[in-house]
């Protein structure tokens, strides 16, 4: 009797033990993400996920851009990928047609997320035949920096939100990028003596092919122009409309007839448009708003932020953003649809936000970032959010990734003045033609 | 029964030796080499199986202007890079051999950029290539001269990454030279020097001859990893402006992991492999035969 209860005591206490080894369990996610200037911030929010579910670990692996798709891919290929990852619209199109990224549309009619506080033209970016794969994390705009002490030096007025272009006589904007552009005598560009083949400093610079979302893209929808494609996931081109064209010329001749910006290869092949921006050689550069954290390393000059310059037919900002995305194949998706819910939803927005370095997706929370921003440089920030007003998105596609490439590789011998706008349309139309079908 | 034993340890001991390199080549070579003969016959994105198409990638290749593109620019980069980096290399070769000063000074400098990392040395010379704002075209204004687009224009983006790579890489084949023209027998200079050879005859007649072997060697190196050029395009122009520098692995390396065409990168990867031993099978053909191995 006594050995039975003994031999009880002993089953009773390896099972409590084993229980509480399970308990010790944590299920653990692999999140991946890009971008360093969020770092602070996401872990943040995560410490705060972690504490809520003790069930869960998240680990974080920070990737830097030029090696994170390459990493995905290859990933993808070995079946061992993060669970969570940060995604882009560039290449979503041609992962989600291919099966990799988990539809989120059952997980959210199940817990009846509200997707309304998102800005809606945000979610469609994670559309795709019907299914959801994204709720949107953050977004941005396209405006310009400029340089107050060139400026300064220049004698010139800052640039106001009023400002115009036109394809005809180039309008403010490239009056403004003449006197700011200097040859190796000081004299500016509307100067009869001015030498073009002696530039010391541009008015304006980051004129590539590449590019697209915080350049000439902007310029194709300000002029009235389509975009790229004519619609998500279309199969008609339409950068050869005579509105796209004419933007595209507008954009050939800031480099090679107004010599107000530098040919393509002087910002692609060694050094960015940034580097030369923060190097004072350019006054302007076109940036988007996930800029805004580089640009508060910048001490040598002081400078702030306008809107794109209105065009013909208005003014229009590629607007654009970022979404978590889960790996289809994850053996883990409830717990990675529970991360991603909490990283989308309102509470963690609302703690990134707080770091001020991403417009929040939660339209409500617009206000917690400002808050973050004020008494920094930039001044104007706000005019961000005054280019939601009227945007354009991203274009989307299966092989978007090979359509973007000759795109990119035509238009820079376009800007660099070796062919015309015309030959180069033309050239591009003939490569991606069975792409787009 | 005794010998036997020991030759059959001895033979033990020898497969154990060679081992550890047959394993790396099994794992890191032969296994992958077959591996994408056969992904060549399939369609792969990466994310799902890879599906059984036959000779599908091959025909698409056949017909894909930028393939025919790549695999002229790769033909034209090797046809000039092989001679001019490795004729050089062996005239600078013969030089250091001599007894001058600062040699080792010399040889270390010709060494340093063979070991340093291919993508910095990219970066760095497309600021020093850089059309508005690089030193040279600075220096060329300077002395009242034009600035020359070295990688923006078409004409002249493939000459330049080429000089940078014959300038990166000519340390390898130098120190392969030097090696060669430490083999020549002393006695042979010192007879030919006894006779009143020049030092052109000397050249002419011992050294090139007898570094034949070595010539042979190196350019046969040469022309294989010239055919594989990567790095400096990658690093430089991106196969860019248009495609002027776009050459055949670069064009490989985007099919497969920004196209996601695997298959049709492997099979890439299969033409390429063999035309490289076509070439080295015609290189042995043509000019092996010539080639005098009796350097005593």
């Amino acid at each position: 009797m006594k050995r039975t209860a003994w031999f009880v005591l002993a089953v009773l206490l390896m099972s409590l033990l084993f229980s509480a080894a399970a308990g010790a369990q944590k299920v653990q996610l692999r999140y991946m993400f890009w971008d360093q200037n969020q770092e602070e911030a996401y872990r943040a929010s995560i410490e705060e996920f972690m504490r809520r579910n003790p069930d869960i670990e998240v680990v974080m692996e920070l990737v830097e851009w030029n090696d994170y798709w390459t990493r995905l891919t290859t990933g993808m290929a070995a079946r061992n990928l993060p669970d969570v990852f940060w995604g882009h619209a560039a290449y979503f199109s041609g992962f989600v047609a291919r099966g990799a990224l988990l539809d989120l549309k059952p997980y959210i009619e199940r817990d009846n997320v509200d997707t309304s506080i998102y800005y809606q033209r945000l979610l469609d970016v994670w559309h795709y035949e019907g299914a959801q794969y994204g709720l949107p994390k953050d977004w941005d705009t396209i405006a310009i920096f400029y340089n107050k002490d060139l400026f300064d030096r220049a004698g010139v007025p800052y640039p106001t939100d009023d400002w115009t272009w036109n394809p005809q006589d180039g309008g403010d904007f490239v009056r403004i990028a003449q006197l700011l552009t200097l040859d190796d005598q000081g004299r500016n560009a509307l100067d009869p003596d001015f030498d073009p083949d002696r530039i010391v400093q541009y008015g304006f610079g980051d004129i590539a092919g590449s590019n697209m979302q915080a350049g000439w893209l902007n310029f194709v929808w300000m002029n009235g122009g389509t975009g790229v494609i004519d619609k998500p996931y279309g199969n008609k081109f339409v950068l050869n409309e005579p509105e796209a064209v004419e933007a595209l010329q507008f954009w050939s001749d800031l480099v090679n007839k107004y010599h107000v910006a530098p040919p393509p290869e002087a910002t692609v092949a060694g050094g960015s448009a940034w580097d030369l921006f923060t190097a004072e050689r350019f006054a302007m550069v076109p940036a988007g708003s996930w800029m805004l954290t580089a640009g508060r390393s910048i001490e040598a000059f002081s400078w702030d932020v306008v809107g794109l310059p209105w065009g013909p037919k208005g003014r229009v900002s590629a607007f654009n953003g970022l979404a978590h995305n889960i790996y289809a194949n994850t053996p883990h998706k409830e717990e990675a649809w529970r991360l991603v819910k909490w990283l989308e939803g309102y509470e963690s927005q609302k703690i990134v936000a707080e770091y001020g370095t991403v417009f929040p997706a939660v339209e409500s929370l617009v206000d917690v970032f400002l808050n973050a921003y004020a008494g920094r440089e930039p001044e104007n920030v706000a005019v961000y959010i005054d280019l939601t007003e009227n945007t354009g998105t991203w274009p989307m596609h299966v092989n978007w990734n090979e359509i973007f490439d000759v795109i990119g590789r035509e238009l820079d011998l376009a800007f660099g003045g070796f062919i015309d706008i015309p030959s180069a349309i033309a050239n591009i139309e003939a490569q991606v033609s069975h792409l787009l079908e | 029964m005794w010998r036997k034993r020991r030759f059959r340890q001895e033979a033990i001991a020898g497969y154990l030796f060679v081992a550890p390199n047959l394993i790396g080549f099994l794992v890191f070579q032969l296994i992958p080499i077959v591996a994408a003969v056969g992904l060549s016959f399939t369609a792969w994105d990466l994310i799902n199986d890879p599906q059984w198409v036959g000779l599908a990638n091959y025909r698409t290749l056949l017909k894909d202007p930028v393939f025919r593109l790549s695999l002229q620019k790769t033909f034209l980069f090797v046809i000039i890079n092989v001679p001019l980096q490795s004729v050089l290399a062996l005239i600078i070769a013969v030089l250091l051999n001599q007894n001058i000063r600062f040699q080792n000074l010399l040889r270390t400098l010709f060494i340093v950029p063979w070991v340093s990392m291919s993508v910095a040395v990219g970066l760095t010379w497309t600021w020093i290539f850089n059309s508005q704002f690089g030193i040279i075209n600075q220096i060329l204004q300077r002395l009242g001269m034009q600035r020359i687009p070295w990688l923006a224009s078409q004409d002249w983006a493939l000459p330049s990454v080429i000089a940078v790579n014959i300038w990166q890489y000519l340390g390898f084949h130098i120190i392969v030279f030097l090696t060669g023209l430490q083999l020549i027998p002393r006695e042979v200079t010192e007879a030919a020097i006894v006779d009143g050879a020049s030092a052109w005859t000397r050249f002419w007649r011992i050294t090139i001859p007898l570094v034949s072997p070595i010539l042979f060697y190196d350019l046969i190196v040469n022309m294989i990893g010239t055919f594989q050029i990567f790095d400096l395009p990658f690093a430089m122009t991106n196969g860019g402006p248009g495609n002027a520098t776009r050459v055949y692995n670069l064009y490989l390396y985007q099919k497969g992991f920004q196209f996601l065409r695997m298959g049709e990168a492997t099979a890439m990867a299969v033409i390429l492999f063999l035309l490289i031993v076509a070439t080295s099978v015609l290189f042995f053909r043509i000019i092996g035969r010539r080639i005098n191995y009796d350097i005593t």
